[in-house]
């Protein structure tokens, strides 16, 4: 993987996230990904610490099976975003993997309704890739998403970001 | 914009000024907040001497300290000269508060220890024993849970807490040393646009969970199968005084205890604790409420701190069983994170509703808040606790009875309170 197909790799698994296409999303993951957005000390155990989102693909199952119901309330109406991201590091690489730093600056909205009055909340993180040649394509082994408030207020979240 | 009146609040319903009128905010700060015993901590927060932690009691900004003889206080974080704050972390370890702006220093118990450039006072200008960090006058402590009261006067501690005792056992008695720490393993923060006796109220709600935890319910009956049956289960909420209440969420069985829990653990923690004790431990699930602002869940103690009459925060401070194996205790993680938090299956569907909620209730055509599901059908128990079916309503009914009394400035107890606390 070179730099050109790290920045290629992000941007078309980020425009899922904004187009909501959150199955597609899901392919991308490897049977063994962890999928980690910390709470607090972004570098501490998520073992011994409560995250966020720490989540396996099974848990994203679950994760996308309740968004798509109709009981999901903090979805009604959809939590809409669009993410950027820059700073794109190729930290390592090889044939098979590679592993990506890079900031992301996420962008969330959803209208309140009644309300009519509802703020955009931006969200900047840290993130961590680490990804695997599948084939022809690159999947997730690993993604972290480190807010830089995730000590702090944090709003309801779509079901990944 | 008004004041409280005795008319706004009926066993049966509220009047949607007490959740939307800042007047009334104002009044229950100085009146319920101000007045009666507030949870500002855990002693696992600060466990050696030196150690602080920073909390509220109602709009006050107050720092939880433990001194040198390992002694909790509780005092306000405002400089007594001009009103700094000492402190502006959250959690910490201090051996005395210097004051940024003019080096006013206190020690761990709140007392004034040096001014900067003290020559600059003359006689008679600085008096060091009236001038420490204004104190808590009342502080009390049940299994390292820290209430203090701003009141003098207020009720003695034990007859506070007395009837939620039994259920605090049985939360701590499931670490095997019976020790627990609070937060140190994550605080999810929220904010939500609305009044804080919606969280209040939220936090024991029966009647909610089928439908609007609906999409958490059916993933975790994958480890609590008997949540499926949640609205069916013969559990029951208690009123149990002083605002205070709790709901049983499920009971299990000693089959059902085997198959949530590692049979190691069951050994480890009857070994502890002897049978009874430990089962109890294992057996009951519940949220309980402790007026005015904290109640104490499954995973985690949560906190209510008001900001205004339409906007609250809430922390959710997540627990961890000292001495328990490390595997139950990520079980506990995984667990809570799966609910709670701004990316969980359950709580942010609650904040989103207590958003909704607040925006409804301007809708002055419609002004009361309905608590008349079950109340026909109340019972008292022998003790003189209220109590009905868990999905009905004898749990948001329970915390107006003391907010009524402090708010309407009487304070007599209630007799059946008074035998609540008793029994
Ligand atoms: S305001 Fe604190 S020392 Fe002056
Ligand atoms: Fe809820």
């Amino acid at each position: 993987m070179n730099q050109a197909q790290a920045e290629t790799f992000l941007s078309r698994e980020l425009r899922m996230l904004d187009q909501r296409k959150f199955r597609d999303w899901r392919q991308l993951l490897t049977d063994d990904a962890i999928y980690w957005v910390p709470n607090g000390d972004a570098d501490g155990d998520p073992q011994q610490h409560c995250s966020i989102v720490y989540a396996t693909p099974p848990m994203v199952e679950d994760r996308l099976q309740r968004a798509e119901s109709p009981f999901y309330w903090v979805g009604d109406p959809p939590i809409r975003s669009v993410h950027t991201v820059s700073n794109v590091l190729l930290e390592r690489a090889d044939g098979d993997s590679a592993d990506i730093a890079c900031n992301q600056v996420i962008y969330l909205y959803r209208e309140n309704d009644q309300r009519r009055d509802q703020v955009l909340d931006t969200l900047p993180a840290q993130c961590e890739y680490r990804l695997r040649r599948q084939g022809d394509d690159w999947q997730i082994a690993y993604k972290k998403v480190a807010l830089l408030n995730s000590d702090g207020l944090v709003p309801l979240l779509p079901p990944i970001i | 914009m008004g004041h409280y009146t005795p008319d706004l609040s009926r066993p049966e319903a509220n009047h949607a000024s007490l959740y939307r009128d800042p007047a009334i905010f104002d009044e229950e700060m100085e009146k319920i907040f101000h007045a009666t015993w507030v949870y500002v901590g855990h002693g696992s927060e600060v466990p050696n001497p030196g150690d602080y932690k920073t909390s509220f009691i109602g709009q006050v900004p107050v720092i939880m300290s433990r001194d040198m003889a390992g002694k909790i206080h509780v005092f306000a974080n405002r400089c007594t000269h001009r009103g700094a704050t000492v402190c502006p972390r959250e959690l910490g370890h201090a051996e005395s508060f210097t004051c940024p702006y003019h080096a006013w220093t206190y020690r761990l118990d709140g007392s004034l220890e040096a001014v900067g450039l003290p020559r600059g006072y003359n006689d008679g200008e600085l008096d060091y024993s009236g001038l420490g960090l204004p104190v808590a006058p009342r502080v009390g402590s049940y299994r390292g849970f820290v209430f203090a009261s701003l009141n003098a006067d207020v009720h003695d501690f034990d007859t506070h807490i007395g009837p939620a005792k039994k259920y605090i056992d049985y939360y701590c008695d499931l670490s095997p040393t019976g020790e627990i720490t609070v937060g140190l393993t994550g605080i999810y923060k929220h904010r939500y646009r609305g009044n804080w006796k919606a969280q209040l109220e939220g936090s024991v709600e029966g009647y909610h969970v089928w439908h609007n935890h609906r999409t958490a319910i059916d993933i975790m009956s994958k480890w609590v199968p008997i949540m499926k049956q949640y609205q069916n289960l013969p559990m029951k909420a208690y009123d149990l005084g002083f605002g205070h209440n709790i709901i049983e969420n499920y009971t299990l069985t000693d089959e059902q205890v085997h198959e949530r829990w590692p049979a190691e653990f069951v050994e480890l923690l009857i070994s502890a604790h002897g049978r009874e004790r430990a089962m109890d431990a294992l057996r009951h699930r519940f949220n309980i409420v402790l007026f005015p602002n904290m109640a104490i869940l499954e995973y985690h103690v949560r906190v209510i701190r008001p900001l205004a009459a339409d906007r609250t925060e809430v922390r959710q401070y997540h627990t961890s069983m000292v001495g328990a194996p490390a595997a139950i205790n990520q079980r506990r993680v995984r667990e809570h994170e799966f609910f709670y938090g701004p990316g969980g299956a359950g709580g942010p569907d609650d904040l989103a509703t207590f958003d909704r909620i607040q925006q409804g209730m301007e809708a002055w055509t419609a002004p009361w808040v309905l608590f008349n599901r079950g109340l026909k059908s109340e019972e008292t128990t022998p003790g003189g606790l209220r109590f009905g079916h868990h999905t009905q309503e004898t749990q948001q009914r329970a915390p107006y009875y003391e907010y009524r009394r402090l708010m309407e400035g009487k304070a007599p107890v209630p007799s059946r309170i008074r035998l609540a606390a008793a029994g």
